[in-house]
């Protein structure tokens, strides 16, 4: 009777004191199944709820995003055997899924070999594609039951290192039977998006434990979870150290973990469960905050001013801005003239005041950006380009004449040739005669509608005047983000300039795809037509190169070239503005690249405020 | 009356292939495509890309693709959504389709039984301060735009006085232990619902058998009560009440604000038909004749003026089947409206013709539907 009692007495308490967090999303995932999350239905909203349950070899550490051990048990070792490349990964042993197997080599060779024979051979496409390059990725085989080769062409931190290597792995057991089940169907890949997946063993720290459709997703923290305990320390000095004193877990690297500690975390998870509410409207889900329903909202967006200004007012509501790993671009169609002269666009980038356009014209809601590599990544960032971006730091009438002199420099005249004193044009100029006498009548610049971004309208808008001053006859046509998309990627680069952004992943390979002169097809990334040799030799080395301080090094040159050069102006971005109730829940941190949603409110680590 | 049904059947098949036709054409005509979300991925390569337009079919022509869908819809197949690839897009329906039902059938009964009642008071009380006051609010909340109006009700009732749910059409807290799902509960509350109108009907043939004012009230009303009764033990039996009640909860405020919205078309049609109506030689006899005000008015003037009215409300219970973009999207209820919003915004074609579909169809049958109720309603009337 007294054990029936004990039993009863801590479910009563486990009941009464679990503690769960409510979280507001603005739109419903579409699938828990991982094969359509990674495939064709990738969005960021599903993406919330998988990242908490899935785990790769590798991952990033909170913060300053250090490539650290997740899977593994220690950073890979490379060797050249014949013509491949092959990365030896040894995996922790006290690693266990959520139905209670071993995780083992088995898992992560299956996962890996069956998804490149998914693409290879079905057309499997979507975020696996950029896990899993075919042209890079051989195979992966097993050496034990915890240690995994796994072989490549070549050596490249792109491919391997932040890619096949931060895959998610599943379970060879529960997955295998129904791939082969599915292999034996008219269409293979169907039937892999449409199995339903809610008994799924995970990795991951959460369970589902219920989606009911339309209104919220519950799911659970794992009891087992092999994590939890972990202590994770990032040093100043660089150093990175994992250590688990439940399981004898230990990892350090990037030198000596001594001296003052940036961070320390321990993971949890620290709350039984997690709501995910659906609300449809931003408006909803704000009221949701304000009456204490929900702790935080996700909205990859952020908060817009008004709506921020008002959650300022309330009480036990906090407000964080952090910067965005993206940016707002103006891109030069190269293939056509005058764009292809390169004082032509760097006059242009000249006359972009960045600092006037994000402080005056849209009232400190946006910050100036520079380069191609945003300067909240911060590892990756040149912080020299802001200084070779033309027109740094001038006065407006210094850049108008710098803009003049670059023109003037390159061949080009005028009709009537424009006047500046001071920082005013005194004679706006006309008639803009190229280096080989052919007259500029017009040059457009696409930039989407007030509607889709009242920003990028703006500044359009902005350009096409200061252009106008100095006789570059730009008409900026705001029209529908659609059509600005097929004029660029479907038809044969039918524009002048246009002006359209990109959201970024960490590591900076985006430069190669936007810049390399292999991508310059029709329909591929680089849109400009961008082709430079001594780009593309440093491009193919840095996605080549196994070592991450060297490909650190010939970032900084890529986008050294890149500023001089200009394919790309890049010229804004805005922080994401986030808020959550402090009465209700406790983040690890709150500055991070593009805000708490980019670690999927870090699920592990949140705690219930007391 | 059978020759002029299946006349009218032959032309809404005909008319539903051109709709569908016009609709398909038009999304076409949209500038992108689905696949264009994988542009802004540059680990999307163009092989990859080529693949996805296999697996999504955008690699053949636009006119195959048209036959192929015209093939699919004569059997009733309405194809695979994009945005939810791979669900087919009435699997999507059949999922949103109670929800919408519920929401706007139940908004539209009421909006309609409201304008009915202001409408034939408001004509009879003509000039009066009640037809002033009932006309001028009408019009006031006919005007409003509807999402302020839904953020207000929010506000009031949900924020300040708290006594309704602020969003979202149940609370997760209440669900979450619980095996079965809210489609379960609202499939059944749409069977309970059927259930009432199918008794009330037969009660109201029924009735008119009686002689007696009383006898066929005594009969209406002891049946309409019972049957509640029953209904809510039912509900209390099979241990679900809670979570019908809270449906029913998250309903109210939706309902009232559509009911506010959108009253006063239906009352303004009533008192306008009730105003020609009550000039009429009958009327006057009526009167004459001795009969209280009440009678005069509901018997002899409201059952005449009717029928514009009923024209309206099949009409409108058709466009139900869409639902509303803007209460869903305001009040959290994902239903068809939201679907199309959803589809719109990521060129689903195959969503939005779908639904463009389905709504069309059920708003040639309420036309048919309405044809038929005139003959029924109005004798003078022949097909």
């Amino acid at each position: 009777m007294k054990k029936v009692f004990a039993v009863l007495l801590v479910f009563v308490a486990a009941f009464v004191f679990a503690q769960t967090i409510n979280w507001a999303f603005l739109q419903e995932p579409i699938s828990l199944n991982i094969w359509d999350y990674l495939g064709p239905n990738a969005t960021v909203w599903t993406g919330y709820v998988m990242g908490p349950r899935i785990a790769g070899l590798y991952g990033y550490s909170d913060v300053r995003f250090d490539w650290i051990p997740s899977l593994a048990a220690d950073l890979p070792e490379l060797a050249q055997e014949g013509d491949h490349w092959v990365y030896t990964v040894k995996l922790r042993t006290d690693v266990k899924w959520s139905d209670g197997t071993q995780f083992s080599a088995d898992d992560v060779v299956w996962t890996m070999n069956t998804v490149r024979m998914f693409i290879v051979d079905y057309g499997l496409g979507g975020n696996w594609a950029g896990y899993i390059d075919p042209d890079y990725f051989v195979k992966a085989e097993k050496v034990d039951n915890f240690t995994v080769r796994i072989h490549f062409t070549t050596p490249s931190l792109a491919k391997a290192n932040f890619g096949a290597l931060m895959m998610p792995i599943l379970q060879k057991k529960y997955w295998e039977p129904k791939a082969e089940a599915a292999l034996k169907t008219g269409n293979p890949l169907q039937t892999m998006y449409n199995y339903d997946t809610s008994d799924e063993p995970i990795l991951g720290a959460f369970l589902l434990r219920k989606w009911e459709k339309g209104a919220f997703i519950e799911v659970t923290a794992r009891k087992d979870y092999y994590d939890t305990g972990s202590v994770l320390s990032l040093f100043k000095n660089g150093a990175v150290s994992i250590a688990n004193p439940k399981t004898g877990f230990s990892w350090t690297g990037y030198g000596e973990p001594t001296g003052e500690k940036q961070l320390e975390l321990v993971t949890g998870p620290y709350v039984d469960s997690i709501i995910y509410r659906m609300y449809l409207n931003r408006a909803a889900a704000i009221t949701a905050l304000i009456n204490g329903d929900v702790s935080f909202i996700f909205n990859s967006l952020g908060l817009q001013k008004g709506e921020a200004d008002q959650l300022a007012k309330v009480a036990n509501v906090k407000l964080i801005a952090n910067s965005v790993n993206g940016f707002r671009y103006m891109c030069f169609n190269m293939r056509r003239f005058p764009m292809n002269i390169k004082e032509f666009r760097q006059a242009i980038a000249a006359l972009v005041d960045r600092e006037f356009l994000t402080s005056r014209v849209l009232g400190g809601q946006a910050f100036p950006q520079y380069g191609v590599v945003p300067n909240g990544n911060a590892f990756w960032y040149n912080p020299n380009v802001e200084k070779l971006s033309p027109g740094y730091g001038m006065s407006s009438g210094d850049r108008r004449k710098l803009a003049i002199d670059l023109l003037k420099k390159a061949g080009f005249k005028w009709v009537v040739e424009p006047k500046v004193e001071g920082n005013n044009v005194v004679r706006q100029g006309r008639g803009l005669i190229g280096p080989n006498g052919q007259r500029i009548d017009q040059v457009e610049l696409l930039a989407p509608g007030a509607g889709y971004d009242p920003m990028r309208a703006t500044i359009a808008l902005y350009i096409e005047r200061w252009a106008n001053e100095i006789g570059i006859p730009i008409k900026a046509n705001l029209v529908d983000f659609n059509l600005i998309v097929q004029k660029v990627f479907d038809e044969p680069f039918n524009f002048d300039i246009y002006m359209l952004g990109w959201s970024l992943g960490y590591y900076p390979d985006h430069v190669s795809d936007f810049f390399h002169s292999k991508r310059a097809g029709v329909g591929d990334f680089n849109a400009a037509g961008y082709n430079n040799p001594e780009f593309d030799k440093l491009a193919d080395e840095f996605l080549a190169t196994a070592d991450i301080e060297t490909a650190r090094e010939l970032s900084f040159k890529l986008q050294e070239i890149l500023a001089e050069d200009v394919p790309y102006v890049v010229i804004f971005d805005t922080p994401v503005t986030e808020a959550f109730r402090t009465d209700q829940v406790v983040f690890p941190y709150e500055k991070t690249l593009s805000g708490l949603q980019y670690v999927n409110g870090t699920p592990t680590l949140v705690k219930a405020a007391k | 009356m059978l020759k002029f049904l299946g006349k009218r059947v032959f032309q809404i098949v005909i008319l539903l292939f051109i709709y569908v036709t016009i609709v398909f054409w038009l999304l076409e005509a949209m500038p992108g495509s689905f696949l264009d979300k994988y542009l802004m991925n540059p680990k999307i390569t163009p092989e990859i890309r080529e693949n996805l337009k296999r697996q999504f079919g955008f690699d053949k022509p636009v006119f195959t693709r048209y036959l192929y869908y015209m093939k699919n819809f004569l059997v009733l197949d309405l194809g695979v959504s994009f945005s939810y690839f791979p669900r087919k897009v009435t699997s999507i329906i059949s999922e949103r389709l109670p929800r919408t039902v519920f929401l706007f059938v139940t908004s539209t009964l009421v909006s309609y039984a409201f304008g009915y009642n202001l409408g034939k008071r408001s004509a009879w009380k003509r000039g009066k301060i009640v037809d002033q006051l009932t006309t001028f609010t009408g019009i006031v909340f006919w005007t409003i735009f509807l999402p302020l109006l839904a953020i207000f009700n929010i506000w009031l009732f949900g924020v300040i006085l708290g006594i309704l749910p602020l969003n979202q059409f149940i609370e997760p807290n209440l669900w979450r232990h619980v095996s079965f799902s809210a489609q379960d509960v609202f499939l059944k509350l749409l069977l309970n619902a059927f259930v009432f109108l199918v008794v009330f009907l037969a009660v109201l043939i029924i009735s008119k058998n009686f002689k007696t004012l009383i006898a066929k009230r005594t009969l209406l009303y002891s049946t309409l009560i019972s049957f509640v009764f029953v209904s809510i033990l039912t509900w209390i039996l099979s241990g679900r009440a809670v979570y019908a009640w809270d449906i029913i909860r998250h309903m109210v405020l939706p309902v009232f604000t559509l009911t506010l919205y959108s009253f006063a078309g239906s009352m303004l049609v009533m008192r306008d038909t009730m105003l020609d109506v009550i000039r009429e030689d009958y009327i006057t006899t009526a009167k004459a004749k001795g009969l209280p005000d009440k009678v005069v008015r509901d018997k002899h003037a409201a059952r005449n003026a009717l029928l514009p009215l009923m024209t309206n409300f099949v009409i409108s219970l058709g466009f139900t089947i869409g639902g509303g973009i803007i209460t869903e999207t305001m009040f959290s209820w994902p239903g068809l409206g939201r679907a199309y919003l959803e589809a719109l915004s990521q060129q689903d074609t195959p969503l939005l013709i779908g639904l463009l579909v389905f709504t069309g169809i059920f708003v040639l049958i309420a036309h048919l539907v309405a044809d038929v109720l005139y003959a029924f309603l109005d004798p003078r009337i022949r097909y």
